[in-house]
């Protein structure tokens, strides 16, 4: 990529930063890793990297991807996997939040609960494709896993869902 | 892939509203063999919606942290060009260094390969420490005169 590829980079920070950023908040919920860290980490090492940015993917999906990897190895120095279990539900308030009634925050609160209680490889394709809005092949990008077993995947993580909300006492 | 799985990737394609009408009736069908499979399909179209789970996405932007990166792209683009100057003239410096071993090779070369060897020519090491008469050596010959029985 040459320099043209650099400045267009620059350009789609103002979309690409809050779209990785609110990714990262919900892949990161609780958890003790910082998304704020993990964000401007994984732009600066783009930016570092940029040469090896071939433009096959997205830059959108590419950037996921050395976040998604900087995560996973703060999670193996942490082991914090099995805390998940364990987090509060108000825990998983964020500064941004905006809730109308309390029965609409205490609803949302148990969704990202549910979530951050699914396993990495179930969590990161249901945040990919519900919050985030990636399509398949995109999410197959991120991965490296086919859509047929990303698809697989996703049955497998909704019916966790569900279960979840069962046991938290918010049965869909 | 079992017939299982396949259902289990259809009910996805369903959730995701990306079946058709038709394909969906057929997977509807297909599913009361499986009465497990079709309870979990029930219970997963139960499932409250997620997208907005995490709220929106102005609500992610950060106008300061924006720019910090940007102050720290500039910072990465000035050390690049520090360090490519910096190795490009250590890349001038081998060369010249190579040059002047090649042209003392090939010199060398000059004085080793011109003829056979014999005390008449330069050796390199003569060129670089000419010999003189020294003190030392007219002092021997001193000492070789006393001594000499006459």
């Amino acid at each position: 990529m040459d320099d043209s590829g650099k400045e267009q980079f620059r350009q789609q920070l103002h979309e690409l930063y809050p779209r990785l950023m609110r990714a990262m908040t919900a892949y990161l919920a609780g958890s003790t890793v910082d998304p704020e860290d993990i964000v401007q980490e994984a732009f600066l090492k783009a930016y570092q990297n940029f040469d090896s940015f071939e433009g096959k993917s997205g830059m959108y999906t590419w950037i996921y991807s050395i976040a998604r990897n900087l995560s996973i190895d703060e999670f193996r120095k942490r082991k914090y996997e099995r805390l998940l279990h364990s987090v509060p539900s108000d825990e998983l308030e964020l500064a941004s939040d905006t809730f109308a009634p309390d029965e609409q925050r205490e609803e949302i609160l148990i969704l990202r609960k549910a979530i951050a209680m699914l396993p990495e490889i179930f969590r990161s394709v249901v945040l990919m494709k519900i919050i985030d809005g990636m399509s398949y092949p995109e999410i197959s990008e991120v991965t490296g896993v086919n859509e047929q077993t990303l698809k697989n995947r996703m049955f497998r993580a909704r019916k966790e869902l569900a279960k979840t909300l069962k046991l938290l006492g918010a049965e869909p | 892939m079992t017939e299982r799985e396949q259902l289990e990737i259809l009910i996805t394609e369903a959730i995701d509203g990306t079946l058709s009408g038709e394909d969906l009736r057929m997977l509807e069908q297909k599913l009361t063999k499986y009465p497990g499979l079709q309870e979990e399909y029930r219970q997963i179209r139960r499932l409250p919606d997620l997208a907005a789970v995490y709220g929106e996405l102005r609500l992610f932007h950060d106008s300061d942290n924006i720019q910090h990166l940007l102050g720290e792209f500039d910072l990465i683009d000035k050390g690049k060009d520090k360090a490519e100057t910096g190795s490009e003239w250590i890349r001038l410096s081998r060369y010249a260094v190579a040059a002047s071993l090649a042209i003392f090779a090939i010199l060398s070369l000059f004085y080793v390969t011109g003829g056979s060897y014999t005390d008449s020519y330069l050796t390199a090491e003569e060129m670089f420490y000419p010999m003189e008469e020294s003190t030392g050596e007219n002092y021997v010959l001193y000492l070789n005169d006393l001594f000499e029985p006459n």
